[in-house]
């Protein structure tokens, strides 16, 4: 159902509803940027909107890029959501409980992301994707930190036996740190071949060939690791009934055993096996990448390598709290900065998409016009924001609210009735131009309302000023009555 | 119909959230806020509208009859007639659900003061048929947008979009030729310009003796002019349900390319003298085979006969567009082509129209060249391009096209787009081109697909073209130019 009620003729002519008409989102984002300019001189940050705007548009720029399918897209937007939208995020959620005016600087954030939307034509799906994204991101993040861990516990502890084996003197340590590494590096080695495409790269002709000898590598290296295995179990019992002593009695033996120890001997295997190792995981990485998946996992795909991305300033913000505790104050700041941001910034992002999609789902904002409707708010909650100041300012905001509302609402309408090919300004312009009329007239009865508030009620007090809104309000709603 | 929107849900929102704020802060300005939604909210609610009287549509549609697959171009003038200005003004001009629009919208806004006109152009693709228009819808909004007024327009001038095969087909009584045929034999007889002189016979018109020559030698003689006779041509179409199919929505079927396009070369060989029968294929007919059958004959009547059967096929083909029915008739369509073969005089050469969207065209094309018979075959295309399956069909398309052309056949591609007059202008240009390279020994290639030239060159099929024929004489060939 269209947003303006039902369609003048068939479905089939009208064109998608999507976007509002042109030049009423350029009335209502001019609206938008000026009073976002006003608030910011008001609160006394001048810098309001052009800090904003960036932060502002790239997040929407991200959310917007959801919509594409190509994976490099999706991850620039995935990118731009974890970093600007996370900024955005915090303005949103943070700002109002810093100071007073930080709820006007929230809601002029919000303005400028609702009058982005609606450019962009995002809707109520675009943000429950987004949302979705950001949790992916979110989830890859933290996984792919636990993992970093678990690797590099991993590393060190392999790094440990790889020196305490090269370091061992005694011939039957020496033997069967050499043995495991055999066996290590045999169950790696035949591992790789089966991930690497050699059978595929082999010319047709020659893989019958290829393939018996991949067999016969393959059983022996089995033969290899299962004989190791077996060794160091024998090792292992000759050990316990003692006769290992034997060994060691015959210098020449022993002298024998205690070498295979040497870094010379252990460091080509552990090459080989380390060169197996990133071969092979670089073909499954590669087969992976290259295999024609969904637009889905592509999306998933895109979210979840942001998220790891996005782990390596997580683990250095770690690493710096941990390396510069007592040490140094501006490491730990720095590290705690990044952590906190990187750990709560996703979370608001996702509260704030995630808050309009439920907002959407529940009905309380319309899933054709959430821009506009995004944007109204804003400006109401800056109005709110700077309750305390320049009255004029305030009723500035409410009234470009309540244009922004209505000259994007109409665009809307437009679209919907007429489809995005008709030339519409002339309409859209002449409709804007009565909106602000209507605007400044409002604006100009309830300052004279303020200053009689503030000039022949000043002594009435708060009950006096009510009793004149009151009155006002009633008066105002008798044609609303009919 | 007068209707009511609700749009100011937001607006009251904002003025419940205000009244909390201001309660909550203690806030008068924010109170006093509150009250400028409700101006818009009575401002809308004041807001009238009528059903506008004096609204005077007029629409045009050009050309009309128009061809097959012709653009044309429907304008819709709306006038206010009234004194008063229609700030807020929609139209939907009511386009026949099967007719596609190529161009354009069908649909405006506009505000329009008293006097004003607003014009709707948009140019839409003829289809077999006649199709009427619906009146436009117009729907008109109060300066507060939330009162509509919706009402269909009276409308003066074209009501329908008419389309004929015949459309620019020009009638045989004002232009045709009282000649019998334009073409030429070796054979002398009566005629206009000089053959040979040869001597007198007793019974020669005295028109014809050479004074001349008898003044130059004393003795009579007469002379001979090149003897005029027409050509026999079967204008086959091939009408199977598979070529009952379309480019896009809207457009006209294969078949209905394919009778216009016969209409065409009827009215034109007719005009110059010749003997023109029809066939149409892959249909249940009441002739031989199931196929429907003309004789061919020359003449006014003839001419009614065949506009008649092609009309009677294209209603088919426009009737059947939209069914999903089984489209395999294989056998039908082999006996049918070899029963024109069968009926055909020797000396005929036939003209097959289809889109060589399968094989069967490509067989007929090779049954009628085995038999010795001049093939000439036009292909309409409606293959769209734009998708890979589209491309890798048009490739198809192309490659039987070749195939009928390898048999020795003349082939037209007739693309989309464009004009049939011009695609025969360009055949005729390039056979121009071809004839003068084959009489100095160049290749027997036959494809059209030049531009330039002029149409003076009669539709002759190539020199292979009379191989294996019998033609009353070699230089018997299709007359259509003029």
């Amino acid at each position: 159902m269209s947003l303006a009620g039902p369609r003048l003729d068939r479905p089939s002519a009208i064109g998608d509803e999507g976007r509002a008409r042109a030049a009423s989102l350029w009335l209502a984002s001019l609206i938008v940027v000026a009073i976002v300019g006003v608030v910011g001189f008001e609160i006394g940050e001048p810098s309001l909107l052009p800090t904003l705007g960036p932060v502002v548009g790239l997040t929407v720029a991200g959310v917007g890029l959801l919509e594409r399918d190509g994976f490099v897209s999706l991850v620039v937007a995935h990118a731009l959501m974890v970093t600007f939208g996370t900024a955005f995020a915090l303005i949103v959620l943070a700002a109002p409980f810093v100071a007073r005016a930080g709820i006007a600087a929230s809601g002029c954030a919000l303005a400028l992301a609702g009058i982005g939307a609606a450019w962009a034509d995002i809707g109520g799906d675009g943000l429950g994707t987004a949302a979705a994204g950001s949790v992916i991101s979110y989830a890859s993040m933290l996984c792919s930190l636990v993992l970093t861990g678990v690797m590099t516990a991993v590393v060190y502890f392999c790094w440990a036996v790889l020196t305490s084996i090269t370091g061992f003197s005694t011939p039957v340590a020496s033997v069967t740190g050499v043995l495991l590494l055999v066996a290590g590096t045999a169950g790696v080695v035949r591992l790789s071949i089966r991930w690497l495409p050699i059978r595929q790269v082999t010319p047709r002709d020659r893989r019958p060939a290829i393939e018996r000898r991949l067999t016969a590598v393959r059983q022996r290296l089995l033969y290899t690791a299962v004989g190791s295995i077996g060794a160091l179990i024998g090792i292992g019992a000759l050990g316990l009934a003692g006769v290992d002593t034997v060994v060691t009695s015959v210098p020449l033996l022993a002298w024998l055993l205690s070498s295979l120890s040497s870094p010379l001997l252990v460091w080509p295997i552990v090459a080989v096996g380390a060169v197996s190792l990133l071969a092979g995981a670089v073909a499954v990485l590669l087969r992976r990448l290259t295999r024609d998946d969904s637009a889905q996992t592509t999306r998933r795909t895109a979210a979840a390598v942001v998220g790891v991305c996005l782990s390596l300033p997580l683990l250095l913000g770690l690493v710096l709290i941990v390396s510069g505790t007592g040490l140094a104050i501006g490491p730990v700041l720095i590290g705690l900065g990044l952590v906190v941001a990187l750990v709560l910034g996703p979370l608001a992002f996702l509260i704030v998409v995630g808050g309009g999609a439920v907002g959407v789902g529940l009905g309380l904002l319309p899933a054709r016009a959430t821009g506009p409707a995004v944007a109204a708010t804003g400006l109401v909650v800056a109005a709110i924001g700077v309750g305390r100041a320049n009255p004029l300012v305030v009723f500035a905001c409410i009234a470009g609210a309540i244009l922004v509302w209505d000259s994007a609402t109409f665009g809307l309408g437009l679209t919907a009735e007429l489809g995005h090919l008709p030339d519409t300004r002339r309409l859209e312009l002449f409709h804007g131009a009565v909106a602000v009329g209507v605007a400044i007239g409002a604006v100009v009865i309830v300052t004279g309302l303020e200053v009689l508030r503030a000039g022949v009620f000043a002594g009435g007090g708060a009950a006096g000023g009510a009793v004149v809104v009151a009155l006002g309000a009633l008066l105002l709603l008798l044609p609303v009555r009919g | 119909m007068i209707d009511r929107r609700v749009r100011w849900r937001g607006a009251i929102a904002a003025t419940i959230a205000l009244t909390v704020a201001g309660v909550a802060d203690g806030n008068p300005v924010l109170l006093l806020g509150a009250v400028i939604p409700l101006v818009f909210v009575a401002y809308g609610s004041l807001s009238r509208v009528r059903v506008p009287a004096d609204l005077v549509a007029t629409r045009s549609v050009t050309p009309t009859p128009a061809p097959p697959g012709q653009p044309v171009t429907v304008t819709l003038e709306v006038t206010n007639g009234s004194d008063r200005t229609i700030t807020d003004l929609r139209i939907a001009d009511g386009v026949p659900a099967s007719i596609a629009v190529l161009e354009g919208s069908p649909r405006a806004g506009a505000t329009l003061e008293p006097g004003d006109s607003h014009t709707v152009e948009y140019v839409v693709v003829a289809r077999h048929g006649e199709y009427d228009f619906e009146p436009p819808q117009c729907r008109v909004r109060g300066l507060g947008v939330s009162a509509t007024a919706t009402t269909t327009l009276p409308v003066s001038g074209d009501r329908a979009l008419v389309c004929r095969l015949a459309a620019d087909a020009p009638p045989i009584e004002a232009d045709g030729s009282t000649r019998v045929g334009q073409l030429t034999t070796d054979e002398p007889g009566t005629g206009i310009s000089f053959h040979s002189i040869r001597e007198y016979h007793r019974d020669d018109p005295a028109d014809r003796i050479d004074w001349r020559h008898y003044a130059k030698r004393g003795t009579l003689a007469t002379v001979n002019y090149d003897r005029h006779v027409s050509a026999t041509v079967v204008l086959v179409v091939d009408a199977r349900p598979a070529n009952r199919v379309v480019a896009g929505r809207g457009r006209p079927t294969a078949v209905e390319y394919g009778a216009y396009a016969a209409t065409r070369a009827l009215s034109d060989l007719l005009d110059h003298g010749h003997d023109v029968g029809i066939a149409v294929i892959g249909t249940d007919g009441p002739g031989p085979a199931g196929c429907r059958w003309l004789e061919p004959a020359n003449g006014p009547a003839q001419r009614r006969r065949a506009l008649d059967l092609l009309r009677r096929v294209a209603d088919e083909a426009a009737a059947d567009r939209d069914s999903s029915a089984p489209r395999a008739a294989g056998g039908r369509t082999r006996r049918q082509v070899r029963k024109v073969l069968e009926l055909a005089p020797t000396t005929a050469q036939v003209a097959l129209f289809s889109p060589v969207l399968d094989d069967p065209p490509v067989a007929a094309v090779e049954t009628w060249r085995g038999a010795g018979l001049p093939v000439v075959l036009l292909s309409p295309d409606i293959v769209p391009s734009n998708t890979v399956s589209g491309q890798f069909e048009q490739t198809r398309r192309r490659t039987r096209l070749a195939r009928c052309q390898a048999t020795g056949a003349r082939t037209v591609d007739w693309r989309r787009g464009t004009p049939l007059p011009v695609v025969i202008e360009q055949a005729f240009a390039v056979d121009a081109r071809l004839s003068s390279r084959r009489s100095t020994g160049g290749s027997a290639g036959n494809s059209s697909t030049g531009v330039g030239g002029r149409r003076d060159s009669s539709w002759n099929g190539g020199p292979d073209d009379g191989a294996g024929s019998a033609p009353a004489d070699g230089s018997q060939r299709w007359g259509g130019g003029g």
